[in-house]
């Protein structure tokens, strides 16, 4: 074997140290952004949806209900589905907010829907929120019915 | 304003089953999957207990008078409402938070099944030190009636993400969205249980092996989660 230019001292790696300390400085950067880029990521709102079959039974049911919500968030929309309703039932629409902290559920609209409802399909708009919810459905005359619902919200 | 949406997110890919427990109160709670399926809960005493988990987040406690009474606290999810939870071919995978207590049993955490006949079940057990969570497959024909998996180290008193991938005959469990080491038979297909409830907390019969523990945020998917996927379960959000 001869020697030659490309023969290095193996035991010298004060190079290849300077570049890993390098590497790792930039690395605990890296990593700090990413920490940033996710915090700001979590916290983007998801625009999801949930929903189910409420079947009315004389009396006040949730439809919707965010008790504690884990901070503000934005409930959209709940859209009911009154196919099933027929014209000798009378229901009772609801919305509660809780506007502080361990406060009680205010109510503030009702609507009464009595004999048909034409369109079949109702929608509820609902506003922002930090402290809690509820959409409750009361029938008060009639047959129990089954109604669809579902709900959107940011959060 | 920016905004994301729950389906465009991949990890919401093939989701199945998300009970997010927003509700925080009452006797149902609701999925966001495009499933809608809705469970309820029981209780011969009572019933199981909102309470939070962290501040804003919402979880049940089942059980949580034993031993002085069995109060025998579970969900269930009707069998036609969870049609999309019969996983027999298809790779599937599952996630829960919880934190629990020793009564001595078996506990089951969640299942669609019929023991030694049909569906999946994911139990936690301890045995001396060994404080362990299994998933089986349940068989109706041939030699074997059960295979299934295992992982230890789920201590009690402790909040942790249990998730889980089923790859064909494979699997692998997680705990806080890291691998962690998982023994398995070779899992065979297990039969449909197309007819049966999916149920939380108890057994298939809904008459023991109640699972005494708080629990957040049950979901699966009729998919194998990546690693990445699984360690972000865990990123985002403890329970």
């Amino acid at each position: 074997m001869s020697g030659g230019e490309g023969v290095r001292n193996p035991a010298d790696l004060t190079e290849l140290e300077a570049d890993l300390a390098a590497i790792e400085a930039a690395i605990i950067i890296i990593d700090g952004l990413v920490d940033t880029i996710e915090a700001v990521t979590s916290a983007l709102p998801t625009l999801s949806e949930t929903g189910g079959t409420v079947t009315t039974d004389g009396t006040e049911q949730n439809i919707y209900i965010n008790n504690v919500p884990l901070g503000i968030f934005n409930p959209i929309c709940v859209k009911i589905d009154c196919t099933d309703h027929t014209a000798t039932e009378t229901i009772v629409l609801r919305v509660y907010y809780r506007i502080r902290v361990a406060g009680a559920l205010i109510l503030q609209d009702e609507l009464t829907y009595a004999g048909l409802i034409s369109p079949e399909l109702i929608n509820i708009d609902l506003e922002p929120n930090r402290f809690g919810v509820q959409v409750t459905i009361e029938k008060t005359a009639g047959t129990n019915r089954d109604y669809d619902w579902e709900v959107f919200y940011e959060i | 304003m920016a905004r994301t949406f729950y389906d465009s997110l991949t990890l919401n890919d093939d989701i199945q089953l998300d009970l997010s427990m927003l509700e925080a109160t009452g006797l149902i709670t609701h999925d966001e999957s495009r499933n809608h399926s809705m469970a309820t809960l029981h209780g011969t005493i009572l019933n199981p207990f909102w309470l939070q988990t962290t501040p804003g987040t919402y979880g049940l406690n089942m059980n949580w008078i034993y031993p002085t009474f069995d109060s025998e606290h579970y969900l269930d999810i009707s069998a036609a409402d969870c049609t999309n939870l019969d996983f027999t071919t298809t790779d599937y995978s599952l996630a829960v938070w919880f934190y629990w207590t020793d009564t001595g049993l078996s506990q089951v955490i969640m299942g669609k099944y019929i023991v030694s006949n049909c569906g999946w079940e994911v139990y936690v057990t301890k045995i001396g030190a060994a404080e362990s969570v299994t998933v089986r497959h349940h068989h109706s024909a041939g030699a074997t009636t059960r295979t299934g998996n295992y992982s230890l180290g789920w201590v009690t008193g402790e909040w942790h993400l249990f998730s889980y991938t089923r790859t064909g005959t494979t699997c692998q469990h997680y705990r806080d969205g890291e691998p962690i080491t998982t023994v398995s038979d070779v899992l065979i297909d297990p039969e449909s249980s197309i007819a049966e409830d999916f149920r939380i907390g108890c057994r298939y019969t809904e008459d023991a092996n109640w699972f005494k523990a708080r629990f957040h945020r049950p979901r699966a998917w009729s998919r194998a989660l990546s690693a990445d996927e699984h360690r972000l379960l865990f990123r985002l959000g403890y329970p």
